[in-house]
């Protein structure tokens, strides 16, 4: 890490099924206009702008970016976009990084929004990013996609479906302490468990929902932020790793990965670890959000961090662990990906939580005395990860 | 001046209208592993990969799920920029610079022969409350770009032609094919007055990598084209807000990218031309040309501007401008080809731009010397 990096912004609005009153560019300036009065500055302090969007279809706009330009005071600026799919919030995050750690700005801002909701038929466009000759003909969609992953997690480690129902109670209950998620209402095994089956063992209750709404982010070198009246959070340590995107080279004997784990998510995490200085991350960290929109994704994702053994993370979860209150690392107290996911800014959303949390900004859902914080995205068929480690402080992380 | 990267190893695939013998992932894979060979690497020592991606363009809803395996990415980082081409290389800049990266691949592509109907996928640009059922899209903005420019400054009639005719000959050159292959039947009706067919791009398939190394991972097997400059824009969306004869995003990049240095101390150019005339405009905001002279680089000699004949007969659409960047890289490298400059030039400028009538812009400079001085 050659030039620290600080977080000194981050806005975010409430999130909800969909918009009638602001166009998408009206939409992307009400998250803008949030992180600059968080960081203190205005537009004009910005030095260039990140773009977080996803597929193009969602907003069904090409290049939808372009369009935004005057809304996030881009104009006479660098200006760029990245699309990673799900993780291209976090990406995005990390490209603002290297603007700053380039040692070529020293301002930054990441600004998106999503209105997925409004494509009407989310899953029918996503089912688009498979091969048009193989696997787009089975058909899958992002559902069906991690339901198989369920079914191998549940066969391999024997969670159940009141496990997975576990990960949805933990989170509502969160999400419903959280202003800006999308549900917030709380829930119970049994609410989950009656909820009608989408692609077993993923029932309704199971899955995020499609939400909009926007979100932003400042970040800033370490001189700016001297100048600045207000905690930052440090860009610690970032990972990114890629798998393949065939879903058939996932299962049987010459897997290059298995999809019932999160194996590249797990290498992604440990390069954000190794330059953290993070070894034991059980101890390490204090709070984590992390990218899972479905209850059965959270399970592995857990491993993925080594905040749990592999195929023990249900167990721990019936327990009582990573929730509010309970002692050791908090979990997803923004009430997640599973309780909001806005696509283009759901994992800029993850390290805007962290960002809050490990400067006492989280309100009714902080985490005591939380001082470092892991954030972490999916995109693509769970082939795209991502990963950063933020902390208050520029010491060593004990 | 100082040295912010290197490039080691260029590749593209050869041109073609149409590519039906291989699938994009095919032509991904040529690119990719050509321009590992080029820098005497393997895939192994990568440790990054950028895609640049256009999600419209290919039918593809994150079209970099399916070009990641054969760009390099399994295992590996991956960032994918869908805002342009030459985005991807500006941001592989970046993360060398930042200290996270020590050889990245980069790679860009555009094959429209896939899509049933590109023109109706570049109206999709267009947003849907005004501009959209105006109909607006690429050319259209060209058009209006050209009329702004001719309504405001007399041009010789046949300025266009010239620009054109230099350019056929010069991309036939490039890629082997016949004098006059680019002299076929083009229609003379206006597509988008003052625009005929012949005043623009001509779509291709194409593919190509490009392997981009901090300075000190360049090793002496290796023939680099030092990155002295990188900087890049972005104009407002909002067409009619715009003085289209300015563009404003290139001269801002350009004035990142060059820094103290004149645009005449380059022995190569390779720059985007969204249309014959709208590469008057592009010179005159790159400091070659004055307001309303633009027309006259038809005539210049120094310096070298398209040597490759740019992206008017050879467009693969997304990629445009990430070729500009490959082909003065190869300059300075000695690896044009046909149409390689002797003896090699010392320095050169790679322009890419995007968008409606140049929204967006970025500027590479190269040198075949690296300066240690301000090394980061």
């Amino acid at each position: 890490m050659m030039r620290n990096v600080a977080i000194a912004g981050f806005g975010q609005s409430n999130f909800v099924k969909s918009r009638t009153d602001v166009t998408f560019p009206e939409l992307v300036r009400e998250g803008a206009t949030l992180a600059l009065a968080d960081a203190g500055i205005t537009s004009s302090d910005i030095q260039a702008v990140v773009f977080p969007l996803a597929p193009d279809a969602l907003i069904g706009v090409g290049n939808g970016e372009r369009w935004c330009v005057e809304a996030v005071g881009a104009q006479g600026k660098p200006f760029m976009r990245i699309n990673t799919g799900g993780a291209t919030g976090l990406t995005a995050v990390q490209a603002a990084y290297m603007h700053v750690a380039s040692g070529l700005f020293d301002v930054v801002l990441v600004a998106g929004a999503d209105r997925v909701s409004e494509s009407k038929s989310a899953q029918s466009i996503l089912n688009k990013m498979w091969d048009t000759g193989y696997e787009r003909l089975y058909p899958l969609n992002t559902i069906t996609m991690l339901a198989l992953s369920a079914q191998r997690y549940n066969d391999k480690y024997g969670a159940t479906e009141e496990d997975m129902a576990r990960v949805t109670v933990k989170n509502r209950a969160h999400a419903s302490l959280n202003p800006h998620a999308h549900l917030r209402a709380p829930i119970t095994v049994d609410d989950v468990m009656a909820t009608r089956m989408i692609s077993w063992p993923l029932k309704l209750a199971d899955l995020c929902p499609s939400s909009t709404g926007a979100a932003s982010m400042v970040l800033v070198s370490e001189e700016y932020a001297k100048r600045l009246d207000r905690p930052v959070a440090w860009v610690r340590g970032i990972g990114q790793c890629a798998e393949t995107i065939w879903m058939g080279d996932r299962v049987g004997p010459k897997a290059l990965q298995d999809h019932g784990d999160a194996e590249s998510l797990a290498t992604a995490i440990e390069r954000s670890y190794v330059q953290a200085g993070i070894t034991d991350p059980r101890e390490q960290i204090d709070v984590a959000e992390i990218y899972a929109p479905f209850s059965s994704t959270e399970l592995h994702v857990i491993e993925a961090a080594r905040l749990a053994p592999l195929g023990e993370s249900f167990a721990r979860i019936a327990e009582g662990e990573f929730s509010l209150g309970s002692p050791g690392t908090i979990i997803n107290p923004s009430g997640g990906t599973l309780c909001t996911n806005p696509i283009a800014v759901t994992g800029l959303v993850r390290a805007g939580e962290v960002f809050l949390q490990v400067t006492g900004c989280a309100e009714a859902r902080q985490v005591a005395g939380a001082s470092v914080g892991l954030a972490t995205a999916i995109g693509g068929d769970h082939q795209f990860y991502a990963s950063m480690v933020l902390a208050n402080h520029l010491e060593e992380i004990s | 001046m100082s040295t912010l990267s290197a490039v080691v190893g260029a590749f593209q695939t050869p041109y073609s209208p149409c590519v039906n013998q291989q699938s994009l992932e095919e032509m991904i894979f040529a690119a990719t592993t050509g321009a590992l060979n080029d820098a005497g690497l393997t895939i192994d020592a990568i440790d990054a990969v950028v895609l640049s991606v256009s999600d419209q363009a290919s039918g593809r809803i994150i079209e970099s799920m399916v070009t990641n395996g054969p760009s390099g990415g399994v295992d590996r980082d991956v960032t994918t920029l869908a805002s342009s081409s030459e985005h991807a290389l500006c941001y592989a800049n970046l993360r060398i610079l930042a200290g996270q990266s020590q050889r990245i691949l980069v790679v860009a592509w555009g094959k429209p022969s896939e899509g049933v109907d590109p023109t109706h996928a570049e109206i999709l640009a267009a947003e849907p409350f005004l501009l959209r059922p105006l109909g607006m899209r690429a050319v259209v903005a060209a058009g209006l770009q050209a009329s702004q420019y001719i309504s405001r400054y007399p041009i010789e009639p046949n300025a266009g032609t010239q620009l054109r005719e230099s350019r056929a000959r010069a991309s036939e050159r490039a890629y082997g094919l016949p004098e006059g292959y680019f002299d076929d039947e083009t229609s003379k009706d206006f597509i988008a007055w003052p625009l005929t067919e012949a005043d623009l791009p001509r779509r291709c398939d194409l593919a190509a990598a490009v392997v981009l190394v901090h300075p000190d991972a360049v090793t002496p097997d290796q023939t680099p084209a030092w990155v002295t400059g990188i900087g890049w824009a972005t104009d407002g969306y909002e067409i009619a807000d715009r003085d289209l004869c300015e563009l404003t995003s290139l001269r801002t990049a350009t004035a990142t990218a060059l820094g103290d240095r004149s645009i005449e101390d380059f022995d190569v150019i390779e720059m985007t031309e969204i249309s014959t005339i709208g590469s008057f405009i592009a010179a005159e905001a790159l400091g070659l040309e004055t307001a309303g002279n633009g027309s006259r680089i038809v005539s210049r000699t120094a310096p070298a501007l398209n040597p490759s004949g740019g992206n008017l007969m050879i467009n693969p659409g997304n990629a445009g401008g990430f070729m500009r960047m490959l082909q003065a890289a190869q300059q300075i490298r000695g690896k044009a080809g046909p149409v390689q400059i002797h003896p090699t030039p010392g320095t050169a400028v790679g322009v890419g731009s995007h968008g409606f009538a140049a929204q967006g812009s970025a500027v590479m400079t190269f040198s075949a010397t690296r300066d240690n001085r301000n090394e980061v």
